[in-house]
């Protein structure tokens, strides 16, 4: 190796390489137009380099970006100041030139499969002086500033205006005003590099030069992590290399509420061909009280997952309803509620309702979530002591959406997750009537969940530009849900991450995990090498209140490892032996 | 010379060969239970049109045969269709991994017959000797082992006591270093994964060899040859080794299927960045148009390497173009 | 009527020679090849075992115990435990019935088909063999695993579709073996005879040419056997497999995709010690079987 390579994970004086490891999606596109999916490899890659009017903090809460500040003049419109700094990675000013054009693009290109979602509810924009613009809307959206603002990239008018056809513009050299400069993609599934940019208007990194390698397995980069070929791997770790993590030295491991939660689903429908005995809400409130989500979480995830009694994730922060109950686990209750709902133990002990309704139901999961399977399992037991025949059942994921969208299942375990928002508004929309239609269903409703009041909240919510009234909403709405008793919450895994803490330092606290696609940048700007290199130490920075206390077990003990190998050798003696013995003798010979 | 009419049967026999495994995974993949893009709808970042757009766009809303068509026409031209979870070419993602497999799978093979024909010949040699038949011992054990396990096994002992990387192509990033560097990292991640291959294939081509150099050993030619005082080695080399070749390629094209297998089981365990791989990871998320580009290019290429294989025949036994 | 006497009692006894004359005689060779009786008893002691399953697992393999995640063996779990905390050595055990039954189910399917092919492939016309042969090669062309992954994702992914998988792409070993042998005894004189005095292709196929190619046949399944347990632990692995059924593939996709498999060799090695054996067991079975049976094998 030469020396003018880079130093891969090396801490020194000059040329700090920080390498980070992503075992998610892919980098697929450079050009932000063509982005299809904000999951999709592209995301990180592009808000590396490229910069928003706002961005999102640790906890998914809007704090500035290309805009210093923002006011509401009124529901509909709102001005934004921005920095006077900031420059393009070529060095041009960045001006609201930018961003007006960067809008208008958006708006008058409707085939901008990702971008146009950010532009949707608006209207128009202007330029009101060289560093502040207008944005109106169509209507007051109240996730204007944490979703499609975070989203939406803002382009280099120099560059972007003369350009014929977005669609198929590479972008090769993709010049933003972010805080890295783009240097290298090494193709699908290697990695990309970049350089820091030390212009950077809020600061320049504390490091120089960035990796973001790919992935295809955790196995491969928990390795990686132990042998110090990064320095951060994310971004989600499954419970069972915890051990492998927590016991290299030098490595750090990190346990964030991840912003998606498994949840207990009813078809309530009454359209739909799931037990009738569901479209009672007292049923629903019994069964509820028949499932214990703390326990669960224990089963299924090791541990590795906090209770969810609402349904909007623990990483969202402020927007989840701290006082939402979850209905107490208690078998006696749940008994008592079915027999006063009129379900009767018959003398099969399964209970029977007034229309002669057997309370027997399925309890399906998607076979891409198969270890879900013990919670429906541990569900299942629990109903069968309460006289409810309950039927744990893998469906292949194909069949299983089907089912969902044509309200063919009693109930499933299923899961959703912040796609491209960290906007509470997608968690509550599934709950609205007007999502629930005749098969095939086309909203997102699966619970049926028909409630007028909730309805009027949901129209409500997503206009309130102010975020406190708007909280008061929201958490209305959680509780309303609960009443409905629509779904059950389940819990929220939790995202494991490592990084090596003898060489880095400066983790940002936060409800969000530091690697995941809204808030890397805040772990990119505020991570930097150890002043001094320190010993190892293996403290667990974990909002968990409990950690597993197994011991890892590494490779097996050399006693092991020679008598498997004496055990090979015989089989194989034992074989020869046997084969020999046998031989008659050749022929012809 | 070469008989035109064995070129003209095998290449029509190509051709009538690749139009059914086009039906056959046109007709395979449309017995999907399911709307597959249910589970896209469920994302965040779909709106509303988009939905339609898909729908359009994979014809699903069009009659049988139309759709049969239409894959046909794209199919022909070089499209593959797109990932459904990544919306990425699957043409795009599909080649370079095949490359990735060809690499590993060529080297692999290579070993296997190297190793093959040298280890026959000694069992030939020694035939009933306790090398001979320790190694059809240890074949036999290795064929009764899942390839996928083996892997694991390997990839066990290489990664906690040899210091092995424990999966993927390279560790350094492309470009940073220089050539020999950079030969070095892909050798230390292809040891693995190679001796997981190697160790699968290498025995049939032991009996391969073993039985053609035997075949030759009990000709009367080569009893009146051995009368005559020639050198059994001499032997060996003239007539075994040439009589064995025919089988060996033969089996090298039979194995083709064989060894796809085994690769998709090393790709996985390994994470070789190739057409295994590609499948199991769109087995996990059921990205049917993947899967089904990259059925459609293995078998192909399976089918091509045959007929390579039939073309080279007639160069290496005459007999064969003259049936 | 004398000659059809003849014929019968000729049939009789190639029938039973086929069949072997006496059990007494089948087991002499068959003690004679060592290999052979090693397989038969290993593969007795594995149906035991997935016999007496309640009796000698000591846990239900369900059961998680909370506190016990990834433990290395011990002498309460012999096993060790997986990332669940369940008993991997109930798990094993229990895994030993649907295993072999997943195989021989599968097996059956396969050699079932090819016995079909096989001998409508030897006994009928040129052009019936030839389209057969041709059917035979196009699935022998399209790799194996690669058309069991497909067929079994396109169904419903668990048990059934992984049976039905293998089955139907695992017939082409048995027909060709059968449609030798089919092809050999077709010119047999006393199928020759038999047509002469009248009787129907049915009939032949059923009482001369079937029972003579059973043993063939049998020979063939054990082996189609071993090979469908190893598919079934492979398919299972890739992720096909129903997870909520105990294979033994399906502990080690378990294994693999909770990354447990740099750590915790427990988890890996009991699985994949069983499953070979298992096939070691029924490939020496086989190939005794088949060198008793098959006139054609070639003892190297």
């Amino acid at each position: 190796m030469t020396s003018t390579t880079m130093q891969i994970g090396s801490v020194r004086g000059q040329n700090t390489t920080f390498t980070v490891g992503w075992a998610a999606a892919t980098m697929d596109t450079l050009n932000p137009t063509a982005m299809t999916l904000a999951d999709g490899g592209a995301y990180n890659v592009i808000h590396a380099i490229y910069d928003t009017l706002v961005r999102s903090d640790e906890n998914g809460s809007p704090i500035p970006g290309l805009s210093v500040s923002w006011t509401y003049k009124d529901p509909t419109t709102v001005d934004f100041q921005l920095v006077h700094n900031a420059t393009w990675h070529d060095g041009t000013p960045f001006t609201s030139d930018d961003v007006v054009f960067t809008i208008n693009l958006f708006l008058a290109h409707k085939e901008f499969p990702l971008m146009r979602t950010y532009v949707q509810t608006m209207k128009s924009v202007q330029a009101l002086d060289k560093y502040s613009i207008e944005i109106v809307t169509t209507k007051p959206d109240a996730t204007l500033m944490d979703f499609r603002l975070f989203g939406l990239i803002i382009l280099p008018k120099h560059i972007w205006e003369p350009i014929a056809n977005y669609t198929t513009y590479t972008n090769d050299n993709p010049i933003g005003t972010g805080p890295f400069k783009f240097v290298k993609w090494g193709g699908p599934n290697t990695f990309v590099q970049f350089d820091a940019n030390t212009n950077y208007f809020n600061g320049s990194p504390k490091f120089d030069h960035l990796v973001l390698r790919y992935f295809t397995s955790y196995n491969a980069m928990a390795l990686a992590i132990q042998s110090g070929e990064i320095d951060y791997a994310g971004p989600l770790f499954t419970p069972a290399l915890v051990p492998t993590l927590t016991s290299a030295s030098g490595v750090q491991v990190i346990t964030r509420p991840d912003p998606r939660y498994y949840y207990f689903d009813f078809n309530a429908y009454p359209g739909g061909s799931g037990n009738p005995a569901l479209r009672d809400k007292n049923v629903r409130i019994a069964l509820s009280h028949a499932i214990d989500n703390v326990a669960l979480s224990q089963v299924v995830w090791a541990g590795f997952a906090l209770p969810q009694n609402t349904t909007i994730p623990l990483a969202l922060g402020d927007w989840v309803n701290p006082n939402t109950p979850s209905y107490a686990f208690d078998l006696k209750l749940a008994a008592q509620m079915l027999d006063a709902a009129g379900y009767k133990v018959g003398s099969d002990g399964v209970r029977v309702g007034p229309n002669g309704v057997r309370l027997a139901l399925k309890i399906e999961v998607p076979s891409n979530y198969a270890e879900e399977y013990r919670a429906a399992q541990t569900i299942a037991n629990w109903w069968k002591q309460i006289g409810v025949d309950a039927t744990p059942m893998i469906t292949e994921i194909g069949a299983f959406a089907d089912n969902s969208v044509n309200w063919k299942f009693d109930t499933y375990i299923w899961v959703w997750s912040a796609g491209a928002t960290l906007d509470p508004d997608w968690f509550v929309s599934m709950f609205q009537s007007t999502e629930a239609q005749p098969a095939p269903n086309p909203g997102l409703s699966d619970s049926g969940m028909s409630n007028s009041t909730y309805d009027a909240l949901y129209q409500l919510q997503i206009s309130q530009t102010d975020p406190n009234q708007r909280r008061q909403t929201i958490w209305k709405m959680q509780d309303i849900i609960h009443q409905e008793a629509a779904y059950v919450g389940l819990y929220d895994p939790l995202a494991v991450q490592a990084f090596r803490s003898d060489r880095f330092m400066g983790i940002p606290a936060g409800k969000l995990p530091p690697l995941n696609q809204f808030a890397t940048n805040n772990l990119l700007l505020k991570i930097g090498p150890l002043s001094a290199p320190v010993a190892t130490s293996q403290t667990m920075a974990t909002s968990m209140t409990e950690s597993t206390t197994a011991a890892p077990a590494m490779g097996m003990s050399t006693e092991t490892l020679t008598a498997l190998v004496v055990a090979v050798v015989l089989i194989i003696a034992v074989v020869a032996f046997a084969a020999k013995r046998r031989k008659s003798p050749p022929k012809g010979r | 010379m070469v008989n035109v009419t064995y070129v003209a049967k095998k290449i029509l026999g190509l051709l009538v060969t690749i139009f059914l495994v086009l039906s056959f995974n046109f007709y395979l993949f449309r017995i999907l239970p399911g709307n597959p893009f249910t589970l896209l709808y469920r994302g965040a970042s779909l709106p509303p049109e988009a939905k339609r757009d898909l729908n359009a766009q994979f014809g699903l809303d069009q009659p049988l045969w139309v759709q049969y068509l239409i894959y046909m026409r794209n199919t022909a031209s070089g499209n593959f269709g797109i990932s459904y979870q990544t919306h990425a070419s699957v043409l795009g993602l599909v080649v370079p991994s095949l490359i990735n497999t060809v690499v590993l799978l060529s080297v692999a093979s290579a070993i296997s017959i190297g190793g093959g024909i040298l280890i026959g010949m000694i069992a030939a040699w020694r035939r009933g000797s306790r090398i001979d038949v320790t190694f059809s011992a240890a074949t036999l054990v290795m064929y009764s082992m899942p390839t996928f396990w083996l892997g694991l096994v390997l990839l066990f002992v290489g990664v906690i006591y040899l210091g092995l990387p424990v999966g993927e192509m390279w560790t350094i990033s492309f470009g940073t270093v220089d050539m020999l560097t950079q030969f070095a990292d892909l050798m230390r991640h292809m040891i693995l994964p190679l001796l997981t291959l190697v160790l699968g294939l290498v025995g049939q081509y032991v009996l391969v060899m073993k039985g053609a150099l035997l075949d030759v050993f009990t000709e009367d030619y080569m009893i009146t040859a051995r009368a005559k005082g020639i050198s059994n080695r001499k032997l060996l080399w003239d007539h075994g080794f040439r009589n064995a070749i025919l089988p060996m390629m033969t089996l090298v094209a039979l194995n083709l299927g064989l060894s796809i297998g085994g690769a998709i089981q090393t790709e996985t365990v390994f994470s070789w960045p190739g057409m295994g791989l590609l499948i199991y990871r769109s087995i996990l998320a059921r990205d049917y148009p993947v899967l089904q580009g990259a059925f459609l290019m293995v078998t192909i290429a399976v089918i091509f390497a045959n007929f390579i294989a039939d073309m080279l025949y007639p160069f290496l036994d005459p007999r064969v173009a003259s049936k | 009527m004398s000659n059809q006497t003849v014929l019968e009692s000729e049939e009789k006894y190639s029938t039973a020679r086929a069949y072997i004359k006496t059990f007494v005689e089948f087991s002499r060779l068959y003690r004679r090849n060592r290999m052979g009786v090693i397989g038969l008893c290993m593969l007795i002691f594995f149906v035991a075992v997935a016999i007496l399953t309640p009796y000698l697992a000591p846990y239900d393999p369900t059961t998680t115990f909370s506190s016990a995640f990834l433990q290395p063996p011990s002498w309460t779990h012999l096993f060790g435990t997986n990332e669940a905390g369940q008993d991997l050595f109930s798990q094993v055990v229990y895994g030993t019935g649907p295993s072999l039954i997943i195989g021989f189910a599968a097996a059956l399917i396969a050699t079932t088909i090819g016995t079909l092919i096989g001998l409508t492939a030897g006994y009928f016309g040129q052009l019936i063999r030839d389209l057969l042969m041709r059917l035979t090669d196009f699935f022998l062309v399209i790799p194996a695993l690669v058309l069991m992954i497909v067929l079994a994702s396109i169904m419903s992914s668990g048990l059934t579709s992984i049976i039905l998988a293998i089955g139907l792409v695992g017939w082409t070993g048995t027909a060709r073996v059968v449609m030798s042998q089919t092809l050999s005894l077709r010119e047999q004189t006393f199928v020759e005879a038999s047509k002469a005095s009248g009787a129907g292709d049915f009939y032949i196929l059923r009482s001369h040419i079937l029972p003579n190619v059973m043993p063939v046949a049998f020979a063939q399944t054990v082996l189609v056997v071993a090979n469908s347990i190893l598919y079934e632990a492979t398919l299972t692995f890739l992720g096909l497999g129903n997870p909520a059924q105990i294979t033994w593939g399906q502990i080690l996709q378990f294994a693999f995709v909770s990354g447990a498999i740099t750590t915790s060799w427990w988890y890996v090695l009991p699985p994949g010690i069983s499953i070979m054996l298992v096939v070691l067991a029924f490939s020496l079975t086989g190939y005794s079987l088949d060198s008793i049976f098959n006139p054609r094998v070639r003892k190297i």
